[in-house]
């Protein structure tokens, strides 16, 4: 009997004490890049943007994102989506925006952070029971290094025809990509502009005025308009040169590009300008011999109705005087 | 009358004379300009084409676990004509650790071949059109080296069948990916009696990111809670080391302090078909105190390794 209740005492125990677990459903990494951010020359009391992205490979729920900053920098940092905030299932990529502000008062020098940001998956039920689950997160490096000098230095990533049409003037994009600590544009082009063969120079401009900048930390779209009217739809070259602020050569680059017909003449596919200004031409032409060869027959015509008119006035009188002179000579006989 | 009519009708015809011959005339002279043929034969030389870099996406973020597509557009030009343009072909490659003609290496190389440049259609046009645009991509792993500064190119070849023109593009930046993924969804320590020791779990943290010596931080996140109190996370053990005794591994951190660092860091990726990872082997001695069901949440962190 005692041997019993204790047996079931022990079952009891080890029922109570028990941990089932229950694989948990949601499952995947968790990745966040940049994981080092390495800011040199951090202008004195300015604010730039900085972006992170979180991604996970296998986005199948939401998850509720902690953002916790730490070290030297951690007050520098603000998130525009705050300090908690759900990624969304779907996404692979979730990209965090947040503004860097490095304070008026800062001494020159390098401080040193962190950024914590951890995930926990969330629509998750664990109430049914024990489980110890897992949770990820990363933590990135930060470093900042604050100056109180400008410096304004980018690179070229890419350059292209933004807008090539005949008959107005040529666009070209440039992405530059800001490495300095204040918003840039390139200081000036030299653009050269040659034959579809690249052989004969046709114009040649320096631009300074640009649209568009790159901002701090980031790249940037510049748009510059060469003052140079496209002639003709066509084939041509561009070489561009590029300058800093301080007038020092960035790089040059070699852009052949296309530039397409300017007008609505272009609705009548495969025919060449040449060919349809002559067909515009003959049309004009052609209408102004219609109208004059109509005004003069017009003319022709009133003079000879005119004349038949006169003529036929004329034989009327005739005929009347005639008539008269008969009716008299009848009377007198 | 008669004679008026006459006379208006010839003004009219030679009114469209003149227009067709205004009209159909500089036409015709045109067409026969374009149309004139030579008796004689021309042998003309082949032109090497020459590819220009326009556009490269620059940053790559890569993607934890996965793969994203970067891309080069460019423009061939060949004096011959856009027709005569045959193919382009890339190597998209990391230029501290490799070179243009390298073979592929999911780390460093990104070979492209030329079905993977696709021309834009309607861009060469025939007849005198001398330029096509192209555009090159590639599926960038989540290992790729990368870093803060912009080290790798694209070398764009274009070829013609006789001649190749080729360029190397402006630097493009890869960032880094701290990253990693944990391959068991919880950690199982069975059925337990109070006092008594767990049998041994695992978890596998892999380094899904392109860091190299990923190292791993962790600490609990949530509460260890039971039905009746909740068990300390100093409770649980870890190491990295399979058959550990409980009093040799390291107790867990708490939620209130910082996660702490693996004594064992993870290396890169260096092919598709393995993940680098490390198994962590984990103890648990339930107290007394508690009963009922327990949950908890343990918390993995990719950090830098320091």
């Amino acid at each position: 009997m005692i041997f019993t209740k204790n047996l079931i005492k022990i079952s009891f125990a080890i029922f109570f004490l028990s941990f089932l677990i229950i694989p948990f459903i949601t499952k995947a990494g968790f990745g966040l890049s940049p994981g080092i951010v390495d800011i040199k020359d951090a202008l004195r009391g300015s604010s730039f943007e900085k972006v992170f992205i979180i991604s996970r490979s296998n986005p199948d729920t939401d998850l509720l994102i902690t953002v916790k900053t730490l070290g030297d920098t951690a007050e520098w940092f603000q998130f525009d989506r705050g300090n908690k905030f759900t990624y969304p299932a779907g996404e692979k990529q979730f990209p965090i925006k947040c503004v860097v502000t490095i304070p008026k008062g800062t001494p020159n020098g390098v401080y040193n952070g962190e950024i914590r940001f951890s995930g926990s998956p969330q629509g998750t039920d664990n109430s049914s029971g024990a489980s110890v689950n897992i949770a990820m997160g990363a933590l990135a490096s930060i470093t900042v290094g604050v100056t109180d000098q400008e410096n304004k230095s980018f690179r070229l990533v890419g350059l292209q025809v933004d807008k090539a049409v005949s008959g107005e003037a040529l666009i070209v994009a440039l992405t530059i990509e800001n490495t300095g600590n204040v918003d840039i544009q390139p200081g000036h082009l030299i653009v050269d502009l040659f034959d579809k063969f690249h052989k004969t120079q046709l114009a040649s401009f320096t631009v300074s005025k640009f649209e568009g900048w790159a901002k701090v930390q980031s790249s940037g779209k510049i748009l510059a308009k060469i003052p140079w009217i496209i002639p003709e739809a066509g084939n041509y070259w561009a070489e561009v040169s590029v300058f800093d602020s301080q007038n020092k050569f960035i790089t040059k680059e070699n852009l052949p590009f296309n530039a397409t017909a300017g007008s609505d003449l272009s609705i009548l596919p495969g025919a060449s300008n040449k060919i349809l200004y002559f067909i515009l031409g003959g049309l004009g032409v052609l209408i102004i011999v219609l109208i004059i060869m109509f005004l003069i027959s017009i003319t022709t015509l009133r003079d000879r109705q005119s004349k038949e008119l006169a003529e036929v006035t004329k034989n009327l009188i005739k005929l009347v005087k005639e008539k008269n002179n008969g009716k008299e000579s009848k009377s007198k006989s | 009358m008669k004679k008026t009519l006459i006379i208006s009708l010839a003004f009219w015809l030679i009114g469209l004379v003149v227009g067709y011959i205004a009209i159909v005339g500089p036409v015709d002279l045109v067409q026969a300009t374009d149309s004139d043929t030579a008796s004689t034969t021309v042998i003309i030389g082949n032109a090497t084409p020459t590819i220009t870099v326009n556009t490269i996406t620059s940053p790559v973020t890569l993607t934890e676990n996965s793969t994203v597509t970067a891309f080069a557009t460019s423009t061939v030009a060949d004096n011959n004509g856009c027709d005569d343009i045959e193919s382009v072909t890339a190597v998209f490659f990391d230029d501290n650790a490799a070179n243009n003609d390298c073979a592929a290496d999911g780390q460093n190389c990104y070979p492209v071949a030329s079905t993977t440049c696709t021309a834009t259609v309607g861009s060469c046009t025939g007849g005198s059109d001398t330029e096509e645009q192209y555009t090159c991509s590639v599926s960038v792993l989540h290992y790729t080296n990368g870093g803060t500064a912009p080290d790798w190119r694209w070398y764009l070849s274009a070829g013609d069948g006789d001649a190749t023109g080729t360029q190397t593009s402006n630097e493009v930046t890869i960032a880094d990916l701290l990253a990693l993924d944990v391959t068991e969804p919880a950690i199982d320590y069975s059925t337990l009696s109070l006092g008594a020791t767990s049998t041994q779990a695992t978890t596998t943290a892999k380094n899904t990111g392109n860091h190299n010596d990923l190292s791993v931080g962790i600490q609990e996140s949530i509460d260890f809670a039971c039905t009746l109190g909740t068990i300390s996370s100093s409770q649980q053990h870890y190491a990295t080391t399979s058959g550990f005794s409980y009093g040799d591994g390291t107790a867990l951190a708490a939620t209130s302090s910082s996660p702490t660092q693996l004594d064992t860091a993870i290396a890169q990726g260096s092919d598709g078909s393995t993940t680098p990872s490390q198994p962590i082997y984990w103890l648990l001695v339930v107290p007394n105190g508690v009963s009922g069901t327990c949950n908890g949440q343990n918390y993995f962190e990719a950090q830098n390794n320091t």
